[in-house]
């Protein structure tokens, strides 16, 4: 087994808030390009403004938290099946 | 007929898989390792339309044949299978590099297979030695896994053959061509079995199941060829079947919620391949050119990412024991190499411009959106952010990132790093270059990804899928990673079931006991009633000579005679 001892740049939370910071000003930039340029839209919903930030990112809030309330269904120990079969895992 | 157009790509594999078992480290590595490289060599000597034809039992078989949609799965099968040699060899392992290379052969020959009953025999070669991967996880949960695979995709072979009949009844030939859902129940047979493989919704359990508990590199080989293999007969069979638009798209969705919560990355990634399915299998319903190019292609470069993301998954689980991602966390201290080629494969899935996701499943969602299918194309566009999601972020964030649990171990093994630079160079190959996959896709492409305005809408959508799991997690709204199983549609066969015919079993297992000590009983009896008839000591007992024997047997035949003729 290693032991690195050395401090990584990401250990820093200092560096993690920059790359949290670039990633939204990238948003941002990408956003604001868009009105730039001709999307070439095949269905009425594309003409929305800014369609394609915020239909994903309320896609993706969406995904998360409704598996959040999915997984107070679903969830179970680890060994449920080992306990609920016989011969089974 | 030269021998090259006489046997069909794949089964040189097959053989070279059986002999090696026999031959010590050496010989057997050497013999594996050449077998893919020439049936891709036989691949492309092979001319399209070249075909063999064989006549048993008044059927007549088509053992090979050879079209731009075979080619194409031929070749990415037979690359698959070298790189999961490679990787597997940073270990000894004789079962899974010899069953795994029988497995890639099989499924190669199927996609040359002319004819139904052929496809038949290499799609139930493919399922027997499959399990063998599954079992090499060693551990019970992995048999018991491996028993629930292999009657599944026996069932999936069992209903194809049963197609095979009818469509033969029905139509008077076995050819393996497009065939119609309104042709009735031979069509219907076949269509369940390839969707049994291709994991249709509520059909898919066995690969969550079964593919987590293989070794590093038995997830590896198994992520590539058993459901691509679906993939491809479906396109064969059933392209511009309407019905696979929303069972597609529905695969697209569901799996994504569970890979959201599941613990065990390596399922997680099993999850995103059910997923990744279901845009294929849009592609497959649409039937246009660009669709079924769309669907080639995306079965082309997911083989190659969704081995990347499993060969890292293997790597690590490799080197920590674990690939629970509650136990995981800052791997990339330790294992620098094996999380880069882990983003790959993630940029990949994901569709980020340059990486090979991006051209494959562009030519999908392009598609349904020339067809004008608003609200499939509205499910692929949310379940691309549902990708970003579970393999783009979570997969190499947990891992590699988040919270350091003090993993401190050794990078990868050079045989993994080899396999997996190899496989993540292709997947930017793909994506820089993608003329080169366009050359080989069964349809003319005109298709132009790097448009302004799509790289545009892509990485708006990318970003702001990471945007919004930034988000979440740092208010801590994401899910934590949790240890435990989430249920899914295998609870129903492997607990409800079972529990409603415990008291049947029950019953059973008494009335088996009872008839068991009867016939017990019973042949005990008869035993010796035979021992007292014919012991040394009974009246029919003891040795006779060859001349009594002869007139007892005369006065018996005379018997019978008589009786026989006085009836």
């Amino acid at each position: 087994m290693k032991q690195p001892d050395r401090k990584h740049w990401l250990d820093d939370p200092r560096h993690v808030t920059w790359l949290w910071r670039g990633l939204v000003a990238f948003g941002l930039f990408v956003t604001l390009l868009e009105p730039l340029i001709d999307l070439h839209p095949h269905f009425e919903v594309e003409n929305q403004p800014f369609f394609y930030d915020w239909f994903p990112f309320f896609s993706y809030v969406f995904i998360v938290l409704f598996s959040k309330e999915l997984r107070k269904l679903l969830w179970r120990p680890a060994d449920y099946y080992e306990r609920e079969t016989e011969d089974d895992s | 007929m030269n021998l090259l157009s006489a046997c069909p790509p794949g089964l040189w594999m097959m053989i070279a898989g059986v002999l090696a078992v026999a031959l010590p480290r050496g010989p057997r590595r050497l013999l594996l390792w050449t077998a893919p490289v020439l049936e891709l060599a036989h691949i492309w000597i092979l001319d399209p339309g070249t075909a063999s034809a064989l006549a048993v039992a008044g059927m007549h078989l088509e053992p090979l044949r050879v079209d731009a949609l075979s080619r194409v799965f031929g070749t990415i099968f037979s690359i698959a299978a070298l790189l999961s040699l490679i990787y597997g060899s940073y270990h000894d392992d004789r079962v899974e590099e010899c069953s795994g290379t029988v497995y890639a052969g099989a499924a190669i020959a199927a996609t040359f297979a002319g004819d139904l009953l052929t496809l038949f025999i290499w799609w139930e070669m493919t399922a027997v030695s499959s399990v063998l991967l599954v079992w090499r996880g060693g551990t019970p949960q992995a048999f018991a896994a491996g028993k629930r695979y292999l009657l599944i995709h026996v069932t999936s072979g069992v209903l194809l053959l049963w197609g095979a009949v009818e469509y033969w009844h029905l139509t008077g030939t076995l050819a393996f061509d497009h065939m119609q859902l309104q042709m009735g129940r031979a069509a219907w047979l076949i269509f369940l079995a390839f969707g049994i493989k291709a994991c249709f919704p509520l059909l898919h359990n066995w690969l969550q199941d079964a593919y987590p508990r293989s070794t590093p590199a038995g997830s590896v080989w198994l992520s590539a060829f058993s459901t691509k293999l679906a993939v491809y007969a479906l396109a064969r069979g059933f392209a511009g079947t309407d019905l696979l638009i929303p069972i597609g798209a529905t695969m697209t969705a569901f799996p994504i919620f569970f890979a959201v919560i599941e613990n065990d990355l390596r399922k997680v990634l099993s999850y995103s391949l059910n997923n990744q399915l279901g845009f294929m299998l849009v592609g497959i319903g649409i039937g246009t050119e660009l669709s079924l190019n769309g669907t080639a292609a995306h079965a082309f470069s997911h083989i190659l990412y969704k081995g990347l993301l499993f060969m890292s998954m293997g790597a690590v689980l490799h080197r920590t024991g674990t690939v629970e991602a509650s136990r995981l966390g800052g791997l990339y201290k330790s294992m620098p190499l094996t999380a880069m080629f882990c983003i790959v494969g993630s940029l990949s899935i994901a569709g980020f411009p340059l990486f090979s996701g991006f051209i494959s499943k562009s030519m999908v969602i392009d598609a349904a959106s020339n067809a004008g299918l608003l609200i499939p194309w509205m499910v692929l566009v949310f379940a691309s952010a549902g990708v970003m999601d579970h393999s783009g972020i979570k997969v190499p964030f947990f891992a590699f990132f988040a919270h350091d649990q003090g993993h401190r171990v050794d990078e990868a093994p050079r045989p993994m790093l080899i396999a997996m630079g190899i496989t993540a160079f292709l997947c930017l190959a793909i994506g820089v270059w993608p003329q080169a996959l366009y050359a080989i896709l069964p349809y003319p492409v005109e298709f132009h990804p790097y448009h302004l305005a799509h790289v545009i809408k892509q990485l708006e959508l990318l970003t702001f899928s990471a945007i919004a799991f930034g988000w979440l997690y740092r208010r801590g709204h994401y899910p934590p990673e949790i240890p435990g199983v989430n249920l899914d549609f295998d609870w129903l066969y492997r607990v409800a079931i079972p529990g409603m015919l415990r008291p049947i079993r029950t019953d059973v297992a008494a009335a088996h006991r009872w008839i068991e000590t009867r016939l017990r009983a019973a042949s005990r009896t008869v035993w010796t009633s035979l021992a007292n008839t014919f012991s040394p000591q009974a009246p029919f007992g003891g040795v006779i000579s060859l001349e009594q024997g002869l007139i007892w047997i005369c006065l018996t035949v005379a018997g019978v005679l008589l009786l026989a003729y006085s009836g």
